[in-house]
């Protein structure tokens, strides 16, 4: 029974961090049509604006979480006017952005490395303890993570419900031309997508880190995890990423705690495998109905 | 099978239903094609027309009922295969091989149409060349043999289309709009395209077309779809006669339309 | 029409290749003959996920996992069973091929994103498991080494021999000269291969998929045949790779790697036949003008890549065709006259 609460508690924790990688990645997807790739970039620049404002400005703690916004929706505002307005809506788009975000995450990278410096350092929060259950304990740091998230994800759900913009990216994402044919100004919403994104993501990377370093690379480990949960979740679907993070988390925590921890990440694959083989379009995903 | 319903018939659809989650597109339809039979489909946009090539032509697959080509049970066959029966089919939107040339277009469409290449050779055969040259030929597009498909104009792209279906030599031929978008001088030239598939070819036919007067004047039989379902079957010449049809789809200037046209395809006949 | 095209890419891939391969008369310096060799191999890499990416459109960027099968094939059969490059080479052809249809296989179902995705993640999951390799497999004096040579790679497997075939001097001129057959096989395949049914094929279905069906094309066998084909070379090029260098690590594996090899695609112009070779080329050149910034290589590769896709998503190759169309009075005879489709399947 321990071993079981322990499993399910660590499978909250990763699926909680899971999570929080994978939403800008899935709003992105869901309302742009773009794959992101430079996700990882956005994740780390986030925590480097968190880094910077705190650590080398002097603000206090709680600042870094809008350095890693303000970071994030700067990584946003890139991709938009130098990569993605250029491409958007052209032919091979798909393909285009993809390449293109990959090399904008490389020089991203390149520049954190020869401006900042390859050393890693830590965020500025000091949160250490746990709350006990009878001998192991979820850890404040974890709470923290999910508390983040999730009032992260409702004010994303509210932009997206209640507010205009959430009506003309929904509008923009299901129709793009009848949108622009009534008179949304589709590269407007495109960048506020983009900076909306930016923001999300720009936190999520300054909770991922919050706890453990920072480092030029960080983002490339929840990249690729983050691309498999919503590959999974159904790419664009934020509520399949949610729930494909704690599942996936829960298949790793499983495959590690009886195979060993190397095999978390073949594990995953395997069943991201699996999922897309009963599900070409991942477990909450729409098919696209092409019309020919 | 039973022997009897497909008796005589080169296509036999059978209670076919293709559901979207709980909408179905087409429900429980049922009708024949006998060969050398011109059949034309029509209805109001969202009534099932195209989710019924599709289902016919592998591909989508059918949620229910079966249909029965030249003998064969293809409910369950991949588009390919079916292909290699001898049903070829266009599409509503331009669907062409873009960065290959017209030629390129046919002789593909031709050598890997026609039968199951278990493995093919590295030149196309000169079965293949032939049969692309013919397809030129009946279309009338010689002259771009060598043009990029991305390059040709709409109607050069419409007659690529139905060339690159014809190239396999199928029994039957499924065209998809094969107007829409056209010019009157353009459906003109269209027009006869199909009478001399239809005349010289003898090639079995079903159309969708939403331009009832090109429609009429080709086809044999027409059924009218809505919601799915038949509204009407029969010969071209009743439906304007129809009132069911007339108040849905029709309308009663779409009625006089189609009752001159029926009688223009009476005096094509005699002449 | 098509075998007037494939004869003449034939004929100026062996007029390429011949003067490539009388390049080391020039007696350049073992430095640029090692640079060359290496960008020979990249280039045979390209050649092959040129045809999977650009020709047949399918989306898939593990390509560098193929490469490793093929080096690691190489690189274990040496340490562990003493066997030559020589002999283990058709070996890490299969390798690759092996590990190209395991990729073609998973993703047959899918689409677009959902292919680069599982694709990346096959290449980073191998990635991950070399690199956390860590158990010893076997001990060399105090040292403990793992089987796969974890992060650090594999060394002392053994090379091609060529110091005793043809002594220590021309041990760079031997290596170059196996690089660029390796890349001539791969090419004259690759031109064939386009020119052919299969090319047309493989056409359709980057085109239209749903009307490469209907047109009687059986996409999924297609996609095996062009994931099986471009396995077998690129596992070549990494067997090859391995007995040049007599090192393989997983750091080809890397993001870094994938990106340099992406942008010789798109640079050359994707799903052209001789984008890949113009595209090294470019970045042969770009490389070498970054050799005293080495910590903005990364950088300066991404830079091309961008400006190149948003201004000529064509490609050199592409382009290149424009121009020589604008010329006919003097290329025409040699290059055919069809306006931009020169160098294209």
């Amino acid at each position: 029974m321990l071993i079981l609460r322990d499993i399910l508690l660590s499978a909250l924790t990763l699926g909680a961090l899971y999570a929080a990688s994978s939403v800008a990645l899935s709003l992105i997807w869901g309302s742009v049509g773009m794959l992101n790739l430079a996700h990882g970039a956005y994740l780390a620049v986030g925590a480097y604006g968190s880094l910077i404002l705190v650590n080398w400005l002097g603000f206090p703690w709680w600042a870094g979480v809008i350095g890693g916004a303000a970071g994030g929706m700067l990584m946003g505002l890139i991709t938009h006017v130098l990569l993605l307005r250029w491409v958007f809506a052209k032919p091979n788009f798909e393909i285009n952005i993809i390449i293109l975000t990959m090399a904008l995450s490389t020089i991203v990278i390149d520049m954190i490395n020869n401006l900042i410096g390859p050393t890693s350092a830590r965020q500025p929060f000091n949160l250490d303890g746990r709350i006990d259950i009878g001998g192991s304990g979820i850890a404040y740091q974890t709470l923290l993570i999910v508390a983040g998230c999730a009032v992260m994800i409702v004010v994303l759900q509210l932009v997206m419900k209640k507010t205009k913009l959430g009506r003309a990216i929904r509008a923009v994402s299901q129709e793009p031309t009848a949108a622009r044919l009534n008179g949304i100004p589709l590269q407007t919403v495109v960048l506020k997508v983009m900076l909306l994104a930016g923001f999300v993501a720009g936190t999520s990377g300054v909770l991922l880190t919050a706890f453990t370093t920072v480092y030029p690379t960080v983002g490339l480990d929840p990249l690729l995890k983050a691309l498999i949960i919503c590959v999974v979740g159904g790419l664009g679907s934020i509520p399949g990423a949610l729930i494909a993070a704690f599942m996936l988390a829960l298949v790793e925590v499983l495959v590690q705690y009886g195979l060993g921890t190397k095999w978390g990440f073949p594990a995953l694959l395997v069943a991201v495998v699996f999922v897309l083989i009963l599900r070409p379009n991942g477990l909450f995903g729409q098919s696209a109905q092409v019309r020919n | 099978m039973n022997a009897s319903a497909t008796h005589g018939n080169i296509l036999s659809v059978e209670g076919l239903t293709k559901r979207y989650g709980a909408m179905a597109a087409v429900s429980d339809l049922t009708f024949n094609v006998k060969p050398g039979e011109v059949l034309g489909i029509g209805g109001p946009n969202g009534a099932g027309k195209t989710t019924l090539f599709d289902t016919i032509s592998g591909v989508s697959r059918a949620s229910a009922g079966t249909v029965i080509f030249d003998g064969n049970d293809i409910s369950n066959l991949s588009a390919a295969q079916i292909c290699h029966l001898g049903i070829a089919r266009t599409f509503q939107l331009n669907a062409v091989f873009d960065t290959m040339t017209v030629r390129e277009n046919l002789q593909s469409s031709a050598y890997f149409g026609t039968r199951n290449r278990i493995v093919p050779s590295l030149r196309f055969d000169k079965e293949a060349k032939e049969q692309a040259d013919e397809a030129m030929e009946v279309t009338g597009l010689q002259e771009l043999a060598g043009t990029v498909a991305a390059s040709l104009p709409i109607l050069q792209r419409k007659l690529l289309m139905t060339a690159s279906a014809i190239a396999s030599r199928p029994k039957l031929l499924l065209l998809d709009e094969p107007v829409g978008g056209l010019n009157s001088k353009e459906i003109d030239h269209c027009a006869g395209v199909f009478r001399r598939l239809r005349d010289y070819h003898g090639m079995t036919i079903v159309l969708i077309e939403h331009i009832m007067s090109f429609m009429t004047a080709l086809s044999d039989n027409v059924i009218i779809l809505h919601h799915g379902r038949k509204l009407y079957e029969g010969s071209a010449k009743g439906l304007a006669d129809d009132k069911e049809v007339v108040e849905v789809y029709l309308g009663t200037a779409g009625a006089s339309a189609v009752r001159a046209a029926a009688t223009e395809r009476l005096s094509h006949g005699v002449a | 029409m098509s075998n007037d095209r494939l004869r003449k890419d034939i004929f100026v891939a062996v007029a390429v290749f011949a003067g490539l391969a009388v390049l080391p008369l020039a007696a350049p310096s073992s430095y640029v003959l090692g640079q060359a060799t290496l960008f020979l191999i990249w280039a045979a890499v390209v050649t092959q996920w040129n045809l999977v990416l650009g020709v047949a459109g399918i989306l898939s960027i593990g390509q560098m996992a193929l490469f490793a099968a093929g080096g690691y094939a190489v690189a274990l059969l040496g340490l562990y069973f003493s066997i030559s490059p020589w002999w283990s080479l058709p070996i890490a052809g299969l390798a690759g091929m092996a590990v190209s249809l395991l990729m073609g296989s998973a993703t047959l179902r899918l689409r677009g994103a959902y292919v680069v995705v599982v694709t990346l993640a096959i290449a980073m999951v191998m990635y991950q498991l070399i690199v956390t390799d860590v158990e010893c497999f076997r001990k060399l004096e105090i040292a403990c080494y793992s089987l796969t040579g974890g992060a650090r790679g594999l060394a002392r497997f053994g090379d091609f021999g060529f110091t005793k075939l043809f002594g220590y001097k021309l041990v760079a001129t031997a290596d170059y000269l196996l690089a660029l057959a390796c890349l001539a096989l791969g090419t004259l395949f690759a031109i064939v291969v386009v020119h052919s049914p299969y090319g047309r094929a493989f056409q359709a279905m980057r085109d239209n998929e749903v009307c490469a069906a209907a047109r009687g094309i059986g996409v999924a066998k297609y996609q095996l045949i062009v994931f099986a084909a471009a396995g077998f070379f690129t596992g070549l090029a990494g067997g090859v790779y391995a007995g040049v260098m007599k090192t393989f690590g997983p750091q080809v594996l890397e993001l870094p790697t994938l990106l340099f090899l992406l942008s010789m695609m798109v640079v050359g112009g994707r799903g052209r036949v001789w984008g890949p070779i113009l595209g090294t080329i470019a970045l042969a050149v770009v490389d070498e003008s970054f050799r005293d910034l080495a910590q903005w290589r990364n950088t300066s590769y991404a830079l091309v890549l961008i400006l190149i896709l948003l201004f000529m998503p064509e490609g050199l190759a592409g382009r290149l065709g424009w121009l020589l169309t604008d010329l006919p009075s003097r290329f025409g005879g040699l290059f055919g006259t069809r306006k931009s489709t020169w160098g294209q399947p």
